[in-house]
């Protein structure tokens, strides 16, 4: 009973996603998009403007990093398995967590680049937490669930209440690799913004020798920030492994 | 004879459709080491982490029947978990510390209690690693790492850590399940000379050590209390045939 209602659900998102991007797919005709949108009026200052925007994200990931954390703590320590409102969220954020990140910068570029609209700060804004939010909230939830469950037990037999509980033993044990999924999250986020300056470069400019120099130019110091932070989340992770 | 600390009335325990526990009654004296016995898989633990509640925090856990401590329902509505847990404290079959210092561990069970000066706190440290036989060993390295203590030291401080919370009655769930036999003997001791201040329930399944160690035994088989009375009279004069098959080795 329980199992087919968690299959029903997770196939409902998985719909509901397919359909989303169907949709995206069959209305993605370049000039139908922006009637003002040509490849000749694109020029830099049109993707200065995009870089000005991608700006933006920096606010909303601090935002949606710290929901995604509080978030995970309340799903693992309120709601027991059981509960109904956990069953209902936790197939959804493993299925978005699934979902690769060029699809987010697909997404990023037909909202950005092409439609450089009004609502384009909404849209990168809804871009951000659907690709922040499960990602964070699972690996957040891994580090939790990683707590070995008799310290808790010991806390407990102490006569600790839960929030100390979670303030003195959990939050502690768990901080190194909560910071590791934190890093992870910063990595990808960054990546699609690279993605797509890139793309909105290549675009613009006249494909020669120049372009790639143009292209490292721009993207260049978020790639080293995207490995970068991908070394550091790894090098916390193992850290973790360790202290445990 | 004294008020009992603890009065069970028939306590019946479920996990999911699992029935653990059937028809428990007994009393608990006070200032007394009461031991639970029986083979392993008869629901021993169970039964003390019924009376402090730990058993709680298991999602598909629910029982029926009475627990009185001290003349009050333990599983009451306004009773506090955390406080019912700091009464009655507990010690592991494992060493569980907190990956804190030696002293730290033992005051934070202090601090949780409420107590915020920092000369009452260390007093309660020096003080219960004294009644844990524990200060002669570590009070040159109060702020190491308790890791490198051997498990019986650590063992020993757990319980320290226990007193720091001034608990009415102190629980042993097999302390002496990972203790080698020199150390065993250090640990019964301990139980001896801290039943004149607290009571102490104790689970083994050994049945010479809670022979050793316990003024009240219980057996239990399968679930059910079979027989509850003193140590002396469950090892020589048992009323039922399976203590008795028990406790000669017969059976488990």
């Amino acid at each position: 009973m329980d199992k087919t209602k968690l299959l029903f659900n997770s196939i409902a998102v998985l719909i509901l996603i397919i359909v989303l991007i169907v949709y995206l797919i069959l209305t993605f005709k370049v000039p139908t998009v922006d009637s003002e949108f040509s490849f000749e009026r694109m020029n830099i200052e049109r993707i200065n403007l995009l870089k000005v925007r991608l700006f933006w994200m920096i606010p909303v990931l601090c935002v949606a990093i710290v929901v995604s954390i509080v978030l995970a703590f309340v799903l693992e320590e309120w709601l027991p398995t059981t509960n109904l409102i956990r069953r209902i969220i936790e197939p959804q954020i493993d299925i978005l967590s699934g979902i690769p990140s060029i699809v987010y910068g697909i997404l990023a570029i037909y909202y950005l680049v092409f439609n450089l609209i009004s609502t384009s700060y909404t849209s990168l804004t809804f871009i951000i937490i659907l690709l922040v939010i499960p990602i964070t909230t699972q690996s957040t939830q891994n580090a939790i669930r990683n707590v070995d469950i008799s310290i808790r037990h010991a806390a407990y037999a102490v006569g600790a209440k839960k929030w100390q509980v979670i303030v003195d033993h959990v939050l502690p044990l768990s901080l190194l690799e909560i910071l590791g999924g934190i890093c992870y999250t910063i990595s990808r986020v960054l990546a699609v913004a690279a993605f797509c300056i890139s793309v909105s470069n290549l675009l613009t400019i006249k494909l020669s020798s120049q372009t790639v120099v143009n292209i490292i130019n721009d993207i260049g110091i978020i790639l080293i920030l995207v490995l970068l932070f991908s070394l550091i989340s790894s090098v916390l992770k193992k850290n973790s492994r360790q202290t445990m | 004879m004294m008020d009992p600390i603890i009065e069970v009335n028939d306590l019946n325990v479920w996990f999911g459709n699992r029935r653990i526990l059937r028809n428990l009654s007994f009393d608990i004296p006070p200032k007394q080491v009461t031991a639970f016995i029986g083979p392993s898989n008869c629901g021993k633990t169970t039964v003390i982490r019924c009376l402090n509640r730990l058993n709680d925090f298991q999602a598909d856990y629910r029982h029926t029947g009475e627990i009185l401590f001290l003349g009050e329902e333990l599983y009451n509505q306004k009773n506090n978990t955390a406080d019912i847990a700091r009464k009655i404290s507990m010690v592991f079959e494992k060493p569980i510390l907190f990956k804190m210092s030696i002293y730290e561990n033992v005051a934070y069970s202090a601090r949780i209690r409420g107590i915020k000066q920092v000369s009452q706190i260390s007093n309660i440290v020096d003080e219960c690693l004294m009644k844990a036989q524990l200060w002669n060993e570590v009070k040159d390295r109060l702020h190491t790492d308790p890791n490198f203590l051997s498990i019986g030291q650590q063992q020993q401080l757990c319980i320290a850590r226990a007193l720091a919370c001034d608990p009415e009655i102190l629980i042993f769930d097999e302390p002496c399940a990972q203790l080698d036999a020199t150390e065993t003997p250090k640990l019964e001791t301990i139980i001896q000379t801290l039943k004149q201040q607290v009571t102490i329930i104790f689970v083994t399944n050994k049945r010479r050590q809670a022979a050793r160690v316990s003024d009240v035994s219980g057996f239990l088989y399968n679930g059910e209390l079979v027989e509850i009375g003193k140590t002396e009279q469950i090892f020589t004069t048992p009323a039922d045939n399976r203590t008795e098959n028990y406790v000669t080795g017969r059976l488990g």
